[in-house]
């Protein structure tokens, strides 16, 4: 039972290491290219409501941050189940 | 008897916290030093309450009913003043459901208090900690599946529709957080697989129905209050033009993240993700209900999250994170305990990390800002609030009694651009909008004009100091409209300190105005800058360029002049069209026939692209003139004059 336990905190602190390692290498990857991929987005549109903020004043695109934080924050998820799908393809 | 003694605890919290929040149920007012363009904003709203006025019909009020009459009607003040009691209590219930422990959810309890009053504030806790605690407890909704149960949703839908007419932004996360739960909460509980059967579509179908009916109906007093002020129009037209709001508050997001509140959370947030995927994946989805109650919170952090995206809300948020970990510490004790861990050390380490958030990550604390002092009424703590204003700023104080000199008792004044405190100091009725920040759109801003069409609008003072409100946005980008009608109605009269006031007067040209004084602003708005405007509007809107009636294309600079010479082109409807050659950022000099002079420089519009600049908009084209030369670096660009297609969506 014991080592039953330890091999699940082991399988667990494999998979949240091996997730962090991936997280930090997309968030280095972004921090490095954020410039490039912000000038790869359009610059904010001016709607029919013809309203001036900061993003269109200075051309920053307006999704450009959600899109980035979805990416980031739901990475974890892919990277879990990645991981659980290769384990599966050893155990087979 | 039961029911009491089994909630004795929960009691005793109610109890508590309003003892500690009772002395501002009588004597309770807010005093807006610093009187920043925030708190200005929030001092006009109340003096608009005290008038009188209506949301929606009346003045621009984001934040709903209850913020906005909770200090002049006691039915709203009553609820406003129970709120965060009742909050403490939910919280105190959700951690005793999961803990069970007393000594820990006590600890935890207290630790959470202090926190919210330390760091948060009671006024943002309340801000949202509805939605938060809402999105909590649909975990335990959803885990006891209580979605199932007739009229459980039609409720919940009653509830949401209320809250909606008290706090618009709340209700409508929380509606949005419930919908999302409705979808996500069973599939995580039965499988992904129930995506394939049709009664998981029927059961979607019948809860949104509830849903909608419920929402409905708890909406009917609100429209009736609505409908009997005439103001039901108003507050439709209000709502579609929400996202106004998001369009002109936007500011970056990822370049000014790394603020130690912010990293709290994303560490939270990350944590949550990849423990509850970890479940999901490796443990066969076996969620308990502390699970589902990280589900809920997380929902409404990643929400929150979204606003934060929009304009930082960052220390807000640490208290949902907060929360979050003291439901993840009970995972956490489990896994410790279940390696032979002991409960002391567990509870050493929990502290430790507790000690750590409120000392050692550095967030933000709050330090009153808005200090209290104890008036009866409303209508004198506004007083109070404009001496303290006087002691710091006794400049508007001198504005005030030189205009009042010259103004009858039915005339106005018109603040432009952001000092709404102005018409608190002369006690009028305030615009539909304070500031140009809220009055950014076009529909806005014509509701602003309509204001200074009325004749007893005699001044207007303009407060030079003032040439961007927020965001480094300069006004005359951001307000145009209003901007054109100011200068083309009002005329300079004098200048009292650095503000310039405009009277109305037969119109006379702003840029030949002979008022000394005036020189740096007639300066500033011949200098302009439209960064990535022009840019913008040809990214896309070239196709409406198809249906202007005049075009003449130039393919150098000299052609276009040779044909300005001959030719007079007034500025009037006129768009100017650039294609560069070179891709650079680029300034273009205009000359007038009447030997004014403005110069407009612009970002680079991109190799395949152009830029369209609609002159109608330039401060010195506010009136018509005829332009006899124009100039731009670099000179290597061909330039096209239109004139603006009717109805289009230009800028």
């Amino acid at each position: 039972m014991k080592k039953a336990i330890k091999n699940t905190w082991f399988s667990f602190f494999l998979v949240f290491f091996t997730t962090i390692v991936l997280l930090i290498i997309q968030i280095v990857v972004l921090f490095v290219t954020f410039r490039e991929l912000r000038l790869f987005f359009p610059p904010a549109k001016i709607t029919d409501a013809k309203v001036i903020g900061f993003s269109h004043y200075f051309g920053y695109p307006f999704y450009f941050d959600t899109i980035i934080f979805f990416l980031l924050f739901l990475s974890p998820i892919i990277f879990v189940g990645f991981q659980k799908f290769i384990d599966n393809k050893r155990k087979k | 008897m039961k029911l009491f003694k089994n909630n004795l605890d929960l009691i005793i919290v109610f109890v508590l916290t309003v003892l500690v929040r009772f002395p501002q149920l009588f004597n309770y007012c807010k005093l807006y030093i610093p009187f920043a363009f925030d708190t200005q904003a929030l001092f006009t709203w109340d003096f608009a309450a005290v008038l009188g006025m209506f949301p929606y019909r009346d003045i621009f009020y984001p934040y709903g009913m209850l913020y906005f009459y909770r200090n002049t009607n006691f039915f709203f003040h009553i609820i406003h003043f129970l709120l965060t009691p009742i909050l403490f209590v939910v919280v105190f219930y959700i951690l005793k459901a999961v803990w069970r422990s007393k000594k820990v959810y006590y600890s935890l309890f207290i630790a959470f208090y202090f926190f919210v009053v330390t760091h948060t504030s009671e006024d943002a806790f309340v801000g949202y900690g509805v939605f938060v605690l809402f999105s909590a407890l649909l975990g335990i909704f959803f885990y006891k599946r209580y979605e199932e149960r007739k009229w459980s949703v039609l409720l919940v839908g009653i509830f949401l529709g209320l809250f909606f007419s008290l706090v618009h932004s709340q209700g409508t996360y929380m509606t949005g957080v419930f919908v999302l739960s409705l979808l996500l909460f069973p599939l995580l509980r039965d499988g992904f697989s129930s995506l394939l059967k049709p009664g998981y579509y029927y059961s979607r179908l019948v809860n949104i129905l509830n849903l909608v009916c419920g929402v409905t109906l708890g909406l009917l007093p609100f429209f009736a209050l609505l409908f009997l002020n005439q103001s039901l129009n108003d507050f439709f037209i209000f709502f579609l033009n929400l996202s106004d709001l998001t369009q002109y508050g936007k500011s970056p997001f990822f370049p000014y993240s790394k603020t130690p509140d912010n990293i709290f959370s994303f560490v939270i947030i990350i944590s949550t993700i990849l423990y509850l995927s970890y479940i999901y994946f490796y443990k066969n989805k076996k969620y308990e209900m502390h699970n589902y109650l990280e589900i809920g919170i997380l929902l409404s952090i990643l929400l929150m999250e979204q606003i934060n995206i929009i304009r930082s809300i960052d220390w807000i948020i640490t208290f949902a994170s907060l929360f979050l970990l003291f439901i993840l510490f009970y995972d956490l004790r489990n896994g410790l305990k279940a390696v032979g861990i002991k409960y002391e050390q567990i509870f050493i380490f929990l502290s430790l990390i507790v000690f750590s958030v409120f000392f050692i990550f550095g967030l933000h604390s709050d330090k009153n800002i808005l200090k209290i002092e104890s008036t009866t009424n409303l209508a004198q703590c506004i007083d109070v609030n404009v001496s303290e204003f006087y002691k710091t700023h006794p400049e508007y104080l001198v504005v005030k009694n030189e205009l009042l000199k010259e103004m009858k008792n039915d005339e106005k004044i018109f603040s432009f651009p952001s000092d709404p405190i102005f018409y608190i100091i002369f006690s009028q009725r305030p615009p539909q909008y304070g500031n140009v920040y809220d009055s950014s759109s076009e529909n806005a801003q014509n509701k602003q004009i309509d204001y200074l069409k009325d004749k007893h609008v005699k001044f207007v003072i303009y407060n030079t100091r003032i040439l961007s409100t927020q965001d480094g946005v300069p006004d005359y980008a951001r307000v145009p409209y209003e901007s054109r009608f100011i200068l083309n109605t009002f005329t300079p009269y004098k200048k009292i300190g650095d503000f310039l006031i405009l009277k109305r007067m037969d119109s006379q040209d702003f840029f030949k105005a002979g008022l000394k004084d005036i020189q740096p602003l007639t300066t500033y708005l011949t200098h302009i800058d439209l960064a990535h405007i022009p840019r913008s509007e040809g990214l896309y809107k070239q196709n409406v360029l198809r249906s202007s009636r005049v075009h003449l294309d130039f393919s150098n600079l000299d052609a276009l002049n040779s044909y300005l010479r001959q030719n007079k082109i007034s500025s009037k409807n006129k768009l100017i069209i650039i294609r560069q050659k070179t891709n650079k950022d680029s300034t273009m000099t205009i000359k007038t026939s009447d030997n004014l002079e403005t110069q407009i420089s612009f970002k680079k519009c991109g190799r395949e692209n152009v830029c369209i600049i609609n002159l109608d908009v330039i401060p010195l084209f506010y009136k018509p003139r005829i332009i006899t030369i124009v100039d731009i670096i670099p000179q290597d660009t061909e330039v096209q004059i239109l004139e603006k297609p009717l109805k289009s969506n230009l800028w």
